[in-house]
């Protein structure tokens, strides 16, 4: 690891000065992500602001929101009175993530912002486009199991990425229509959660929107009608502390029988949290049934794409869209 | 297994409860640090070595490679032949430019720190001349071959088991036919391979290790310093 300089301001301006006046410098939350890629030269900071104390802890209901500061540990936030009551889905997607140990450390900003566990993004011995840009990806032809199959064009992924944004709470809050508040040096501004994170396309060095001087402050989410009718489901290798190779979090709002409101996204597929918009629309009005919901996810597959060893995916994905819909639903 | 049959483990309760000292973690005063530098392909021969960076690096006591790695006294060169070593042969740390598997160390650097060792490996740059390495068991299957020790062995573990009829298939009215492979089994220790060499005396080098058979791995370290 490389020597760097350590820094904790107090003030959330500070922290943000601290980084945009250096391109060496990066924010420090948990550190769950960020310390393993420095301990394996993926990034090297000259520079790490602290930011743990800092006031953003704050988990609040308000007015019809459920107020999260960017600074909560995710295992706050997936025990939070509010949040079991308000959003069961983003506290299931939580349980799901990591281990106890890490979600005692990681942050929900942290969270959101972790890098790919992609193996040719960690091995530097490996062409990788989002490590290095231009370099080719080598997952493309390799070992590439764990990866995407949706926003990524066929024709153009060795110039681009497969890899997919490794979050079980970002596929939540892409799912309960989340916003993110983000401070930067002119001020705050507000995006939702399905604008946080990019697809891959000719830059896939970048993961986010964010600028370098903008720190996200926390998330907020609106009330629904989902109630309890919201399921995580988390398909992957061992039952627990491993990433999801296909996730979904579904959750309907069903009155009279029929679908009044559908949230649908994945993890595991794409380079962000994968909103089924269309599937969704599908839904809305139609009585619940699991014909429906096959329909619903076959339309959710039309643009899936895979790579030889993510094959399996194209019938797993909508497979796992049925199951959650059907749990969502409580049919089954 | 039966109550009679249970042993307890006696590093047992320590392992469990975390309080186990790694060999890592025995403290010494003026303890240098190694970190090894490893190919990064699976088969070929190093072609140049620039370690001239690392060697200035801050707090950085010497870097190893096979180009200036002393000789070991129990395993002298001389006696070694030249070129790539053949199958079965012990693997030999450091001895010549050959490569043969990947993560093979290529270089050991030695610093007052594990940080400064573990940057002062990072700036070190190791080019190759890459040969086809075969590393795909399924289809290298119909290579497959007995090694000649195993075959000459009357009781190898490894010889085919035979008993009964074997022959009794061939004839069998119902024959279920199938393929069945072993998944990956990851060998996953306790604690991180680490060792602690001290020289209590000219004669006298005590070291802390992990390893499953300590007064085995005591020989060998006896016969390899003389």
């Amino acid at each position: 690891m490389k020597a760097f300089q350590y820094l904790r301001p107090s003030k959330v301006q500070d922290a943000i000065r601290a980084v945009g006046s250096d391109p060496g410098a990066r924010f420090i939350a948990g550190g769950t992500n960020l310390i393993d890629l420095m301990k394996r030269g993926i990034v090297s900071p000259d520079k790490l602001v602290d930011i743990n104390h800092l006031p953003l802890k704050k988990i609040s209901y308000q007015s019809g929101r459920l107020k999260i500061g960017a600074l909560a540990l995710n295992s706050e936030v997936a025990a939070h009175p509010a949040v079991l009551q308000k959003q069961p889905l983003l506290a299931q997607a939580l349980h799901s993530g990591a281990s106890g140990q890490l979600r005692n450390m990681a942050t929900m900003g942290g969270n959101a912002l972790q890098r790919t566990r992609c193996p040719y993004f960690y091995d530097t011995a490996f062409p990788c486009n989002k490590r290095k840009p231009g370099s080719g990806c080598a997952a493309v032809e390799g070992i590439n199991r764990m990866h995407s199959i949706f926003g990524v064009e066929k024709a153009n992924a060795t110039q681009s990425c497969i890899a997919v944004h490794p979050s079980d709470m970002s596929v939540a809050l892409a799912a309960l229509d989340a916003e993110v508040i983000i401070q930067g040096q002119g001020g705050e501004r507000r995006i939702a959660f399905t604008d946080l994170h990019r697809l891959p396309g000719n830059q896939p060095e970048l993961d986010t929107t964010l600028e370098r001087n903008e720190l996200i402050t926390g998330f907020e989410i609106p009330d629904n009608d989902f109630g309890m009718h919201a399921h995580y489901l988390k398909v992957r290798d061992r039952a627990s502390f491993a990433f999801a190779i296909v996730s979904v979090a579904a959750a309907l709002d069903v009155k009279e029988g029929k679908i009044n409101a559908a949230r649908l996204a994945m993890g595991g597929v794409a380079h962000k949290p994968w909103r089924l918009f269309e599937a969704e629309r599908h839904l809305l009005g139609k009585p619940v049934s699991e014909a429906l919901f096959r329909q619903a996810a076959a339309l959710g597959m039309r643009d899936a794409v895979s790579f030889g060893q993510n094959d399996y995916k194209l019938r797993m994905a909508p497979n796992a869209v049925v199951q959650a819909l059907l749990h969502a639903a409580a049919i089954e | 297994m039966t109550d009679k049959e249970s042993l307890d483990r006696v590093d047992g309760p320590e392992k469990v409860a975390g309080t186990a000292t790694y060999s890592a973690e025995y403290r010494f005063k003026n303890l240098a640090h190694a970190v090894l530098v490893t190919s990064t392909i699976a088969k070929g021969e190093i072609t140049s070595m620039e370690t001239r960076k690392a060697e200035r690096a801050p707090g950085v006591l010497t870097v190893l490679t096979h180009l200036n790695a002393p000789e070991i006294p129990g395993n002298p060169k001389a006696v070694q032949p030249a070129g790539r070593a053949a199958v079965g042969t012990a693997f030999r740390l450091f001895h010549d430019r050959y490569i043969y598997f990947d993560g093979q160390p290529v270089a050991l650097v030695v610093a007052e720190t594990a940080e400064k060792a573990k940057y002062a490996a990072s700036l070190i740059q190791v080019t190759y001349q890459t040969e086809k390495h075969a590393t795909d068991f399924e289809a290298n299957s119909r290579h497959a071959a007995l090694p000649v020790n195993i075959q000459r062995s009357q009781n190898s573990p490894f010889k085919d088991y035979e008993r009964g009829n074997p022959g009794a298939v061939v004839q069998a009215e119902v024959k279920i036919e199938a393929t069945y492979t072993i998944p990956t089994q990851h060998h996953q220790p306790l604690e991180p391979h680490a060792t602690i060499a001290v020289w209590e005396g000219d004669d006298k080098l005590t070291v802390y290790d992990k390893n499953q058979v300590s007064n085995l791995h005591r020989e060998t370290s006896r016969r390899h310093l003389n």
